[in-house]
This record gives structure tokens, sequence and C-alpha cells, in this order.
């Protein structure tokens, strides 16, 4: 597998974690894309014109882009279902043409000259944040967000805070995408608005859904099939979009609830069984 | 029929004939030169363009021997026009052991490879993109000649032209680096030659719908319009103005003269349409090597590609001396197909880093910036023949260049 190729994967597996993380609290998110967006030229800025050192680039972006998640999510989140999908996607949108409209990060133009990421940065956190996953899952945490998904009025007589509960995945969501983002952009070296477009917000979560969001394995497998697919296929060349939307409709007909299904094993479990 | 030895001895006689230095060629690995285009997309008109030309000659290079008895090998890329894909592409034709980089074409690609070019130690030619100021030498350099001497060359014949034209109006791609910049290049040759700009139009690459641009500029009321944009994107432009009744003269840079399709599709629109260039399909009597290229390219596109006829030979000489002008660096510095790919495109760099000009079919004079110069005109649009044509008489041509800096 070619180096770039290994890091888009590893771009598109941190990017389906971001919408996973969003999914943990029930919320489905179409505004990754802009969040993505946001983080890449935030580190463009601070490298490029600030000069800052590349990972306060990162973390920076990334804490700004929780902010800003935090902020946007308390009002969208009133919202449900299909409404909160538009509204994601209006973020989206909103995000795209702000940055077409700022001279400062190139407008339309785009921006040029970030160098730095390398694979063992995006592998390197992809460790990292599968390892605080893996921890997620097996930790009461998951038991509250898992309630909050099923039904937040039975979570809320519980006790738990809901609202808080969303907004924190909201907003770690956000700060994973920016970061994801700020990676991008120093490996890319260029990025332009159209990089960020609806369709890879769109995209991020089909590569969730085609996974399977039931466990971190499925966002993993789904955006990792869905990025080598067409590549695999390069030889078809201008069928390729005609067999890559041929496979999505199959697997979806096939296994309705994504390639990896199942549930992970929780504490709680492991307690029972060892019981 | 012949026996073992009568073959061994004709296919002797064969390799000591004129085919010596092809098979002295095929003894040594291939020297591998990389190339970045626009081969599928909105691009592709340009990009099926200039792979025919880097093609041509690089089979010329290989039919006269090679370099110092290796054969150059092209590695084609796509990247699709995009910036981001281009960087991709570098890349890669850097991992597959290229010795140097051709392309790729547009401003903001150029932009983006030239500094990476610098820092990864990889030569680079471009022999396109029109924004000036963005070559990076020692390993990036551009041999086609900006638009910062393009563009005055060209308004000035067109003044001369018309000389009534007072008030103007500038469109561009502000999406495209050289489109934008272009923009800036027309204000201020428009200023410093007294013409009063009455409106600005701006729009993106893949703008299809140009009303609300084509009102604006159609209200202004200008005796002339300056356009900066590829010729897919300026294309529904100048055709939209003609639908809304604009028949003043339309003066587009030279990005609608490079590549294929837009002469040959701009129909009626085209004739108030002028470009700036600096070669047509006319035979040049003072230039035979030219007047070859010219019949030889196009018979070779007919035959190679699915490009609209009469193609139009605009700048593909460029593609072409860039490779015979690598092959001269390259024999003079000894490389081969055995060279090492590092030490090679040091040695090519250090051929690069001297380079004041070069003579190929076309004369270009290098500048200080990392550019190369080579006179323009203006070039009518003639939608009968669907040729780029001069405008102005040889004699009454300005033969004056735009003041640049020679490299010392």
């Amino acid at each position: 597998m070619s180096q770039d190729l290994l890091f888009l994967t590893g771009v598109n597996i941190l990017m389906a974690w971001s919408v996973y993380i969003i999914l943990l609290s029930g919320s489905l998110s179409f505004a990754n894309g802009g969040f993505m967006a946001l983080g890449a030229y935030a580190a463009g800025v601070f490298t490029m014109k600030w000069g800052m050192n590349f990972y306060a680039a990162l973390a920076l972006a990334g804490a700004g882009a929780a902010f800003v998640g935090a902020l946007l999510a308390y009002p969208a989140l009133r919202t449900r279902g299909v409404y909160l999908i538009l509204v994601t996607i209006g973020l989206s949108f909103i995000i795209q043409t702000l940055i077409q409209n700022t001279d400062y990060v190139g407008g339309v133009r785009g921006m040029t000259g970030m160098m730095g990421t390398t694979n063992w940065h995006v592998w390197g956190l992809i460790a990292i944040v599968g390892a605080g996953l893996l921890w997620l899952s097996r930790s009461h945490l998951q038991r509250q967000l898992d309630a909050v998904r099923e039904d937040e009025r039975v979570a809320a007589s519980l006790g738990f805070d809901v609202v808080y509960l969303k907004i924190v995945c909201f907003a770690a969501g956000a700060c994973l995408a920016a970061i994801a983002g700020g990676l991008y952009s120093h490996y890319m070296v260029f990025i332009n608005p159209d990089h960020f477009n609806i369709f890879v917000s769109i995209y991020v979560v089909l590569y969730v859904v085609l996974g399977g969001v039931n466990n971190m394995w499925g966002p993993v497998v789904g955006s990792s099939v869905m990025t080598l697919l067409p590549e695999l296929v390069r030889g078809l060349a201008s069928y390729r979009p005609l067999v890559f939307g041929a496979v999505i409709i199959v697997l979806l007909l096939v296994r309705p609830n994504g390639l990896l299904d199942f549930r992970l094993r929780t504490l709680r479990a492991d307690k029972e069984r060892g019981a | 029929m012949l026996d073992r030895r009568q073959l061994l001895a004709s296919t002797a006689a064969l390799a000591v004939s004129g085919h010596a230095p092809l098979a002295f060629a095929a003894d040594k690995p291939a020297i591998k030169v990389g190339s970045i285009l626009a081969m599928t997309g909105i691009g592709s008109v340009y990009g099926i363009l200039y792979n025919a030309a880097l093609k041509m000659a690089v089979d010329d290079v290989n039919a006269a021997g090679g370099v110092n008895g290796s054969k150059l090998e092209l590695l084609q890329e796509d990247d699709q026009l995009q910036p981001a894909q281009s960087v991709l592409c570098f890349r890669k034709t850097m991992g597959d052991g290229s010795v140097i980089v051709l392309g790729p074409l547009t401003g903001t690609s150029w932009e983006t490879i030239a500094p990476i070019a610098n820092s990864t130690k990889m030569p680079a030619i471009c022999f396109t993109a029109s924004k000036a100021g963005i070559s990076a030498p020692p390993y990036a350099l551009r041999i086609a000649p900006p638009d910062d001497t393009a563009i005055p060359e060209g308004v000035a014949e067109f003044i001369k032209l018309h000389p009534n034209v007072k008030k103007i109006a500038i469109a561009d791609d502000a999406q495209e680096a050289s489109g934008a910049a272009g923009m800036e290049l027309f204000t201020k040759v428009a200023k410093e030659s007294g013409l009063e700009i009455v409106a600005t139009a701006s729009y993106q690459t893949r703008t299809t719908d140009f009303s609300a641009d084509a009102i604006k500029i159609r209200g202004a009321n200008p005796d002339a319009v300056f356009v900066s944009s590829l010729g897919p994107t300026s294309l529904p432009l100048v055709k939209e103005l003609e639908v809304q009744g604009f028949d003043k003269p339309i003066l587009l840079n030279s990005l609608v003269w490079a590549g294929a399709g837009f002469i040959h599709a701009v129909g009626t629109a085209g004739k108030n349409v002028y470009t700036i260039g600096f070669s047509t399909n006319d035979p040049d009597p003072a230039n035979p090597r030219y007047t070859d290229y010219v019949s030889r390219f196009i018979e070779r596109t007919k035959a190679t590609t699915n490009l609209p006829q009469p193609i139009n030979v605009c700048n593909t000489t460029l593609p072409y001396d860039t490779v015979f002008l690598v092959a001269d660096i390259m024999r003079k510095a000894g490389i081969d197909g055995t060279t090492p790919a590092e030490k090679a495109r040091e040695l090519i760099r250090g051929g690069l880093d001297g380079l004041k000009g070069y003579q190929g079919i076309n004369k270009i004079t290098m500048r200080d910036t990392g550019d190369g110069h080579i006179k323009c005109h203006l070039l009518k649009a003639n939608a009968q023949t669907k040729q780029w044509e001069y405008a102005l008489a040889t004699d009454k041509r300005v033969t004056t260049p735009a003041p640049f800096k020679a490299r010392g």
C-alpha cells in the first residue's frame, strides 16, 4: 500500500471515529467535514502565519473546534432526528462559506505551504484514540451513553445529565475531526474549501454506517474498506464510481447493521461472567 | 530459409547499422522522468495535449540514441487539476525514482509544488503556469513566460489595434492562482495604459452560470472586457456575453490560448475574441524546426488523441523543449540510467542553477525569478478555421519586450 493511501485511510478512520463518538450519545452529525475544515485551516494559520509548533497548532486547533462544537451543540441538540441532520448540514455549509469569504486564509483560492505530517502522526493518534475508545467501551460512561442513546427520557429519569453528555460527545467529535483536519492539511500541503464540502461529511457518516455503529471497530472497517475499495478497482477506470455505488447498495442490503454489528463486552458483563 | 548462423549474422549486421544507437540504449536502464498533468476532468483539454508533446519529445530523444546510452522513460501522473493531488503525484513520482518532474500545469499547483521541490531536493520544471513570482530556484524553474511579461506585451498590441478602447471591465477566476493574478496584472497594466476600469467580476473554476457576471459587465457598458481564467471556465462567460448582446472586443489571457477546446467550441461568440501567445499553426520560414514540429504534432495528435481537430499547437512547443533541455543537462552531467536518482537530481539541479536560456524550438531567456521569457503577441480567434492567428501583421507588432531582469 502506498504511503498516501495509508495516510488517507488513517485520516478517514479518525474522521469516522469523530462521527462515532457523537453517535454514542444518539446524535448524528453531518457537520464533521466542517469541523475538519476548521481544524485544517486553524492549524495551517497557527503554523504558517503565526509560526507555532506543529503539535501545539494541532492541539489548539482541536481545542478550538471542541469549544465551537460545544457552543453550537447546545442549540443544535435541542432538535432531533432529521431536523438535527439538517442543522448539522447547515453548519457544514456555514463553515465552508465563511472560509470561502475569508481572504486571510486564501478564500476560494485556498491555502498552501503546510508541511510536517507523517504516517506516524496519524497512526500514533489512531492508537491513542483507539485505546481511549476501548477504555470507554468498558467503562460506566459507555453504559450512561447507551442509556442516553436508547431513550433520553429514561436516561434523564435515572439521573443522567443528558444535555451534558450530548454536548461532551459533540465537542469531542468536533475536536477529533479538527485534529484530523490539521493532520490532513499538513500532509496535503494545499487545501481549499472544496476539500471540505458536504460530501466529506456524508462519506464519513457512510463509513460508520457501513462498518457498523455498535462498536468502535465498525468505523475502522467501514472507512478502511471504503477508502481502499476505489483503489482496488482502479483498473475499471471510469466505471469506478458505478462499482463503488453498487458495493454500497449491496452492503446495505446484505449487512443492514454494518459489517461489524456486535457490541463490545462491557466491564459489567465481564464481572457477571466472572461471578 | 535462413539457418541459425545466417540469422545471427543478419541480426548483428542490423545492430551495427542504423539501429546501433537504439541497441546501445537498450543496454542500460532507462532514466525516469516524471510528469504531472491533468489527464481527466476539466483540465484534460490541457493535459492530453501536453502529454502528446512530451511523448513526442521523449520518442525523438530516444530515437536519437537517448541520453548517454539510456532511454528516457516518462512516468505520467494525473492530478485532475487539483493542487492537493499534484502533491500526491509529486511524491509518488519521486518515490518511483524519477530524476525530475515536468509540470504541474496550473498556477495554484505550481505555487504548491515549487517549495516542495526545494525542500525535497527534487528538480521540477513547469512549462505552463502563468502566475508570476511563484517559481522557486534552484530546484523549481518555469520556462513559460508568466503573465507579468505576457499581459503587458499582449495589452500593448491590443491597445494598438483598438485605440478607441478607453473603458474596460475585468473578469477573473478568483479560485485559480493564475486567474486571480491575471486580474491584478490586467488592473495594473490598464491603469498604466490610462484605461478606466468600470466593472469587475469574479467567479470560480467550476462555475457554469455566468448570467449575473455578464449582466454586471454589460451594464457597465465597457469598450472591452479583459478576462483571466482557464479555457473551460472562460468559454461559458464569453458565450453568455454573446447571448446578452455584448459585441465589444474581449481579451483573454494566455490561459485560453493554451490547451485545446476553447477555440473549437467558441463559435460565433469568438468573433471579437483575442488572447495572448507566442505562436500559431502557421509555418515560420525563419524557424524550420518549428515548422517541422507543427506538421508532425498535428499528425501525431490526429493519430493518438481524440482532441478536437485541427489542433492548435499553441504552447505545446514548451513541453517539447523542456524534454530536450533536460536531456541536454543530463548529457552534459554524464547522467544515465545507472546514476542513482539522488545524485542525478543534484546534478540536474546544478544544470538548472546555471541556466541562462535555452534555444530549442523557442528561444527562451531565463529571468532572475526562475521563470522564462518569450516575447508574446496578441492573437485573434478565427471562428471559421478554428485557429488562433496573429492579430497584427508582422511589421505592425510591438517588438519591445516587457521589462524583466535576465539571469546574470
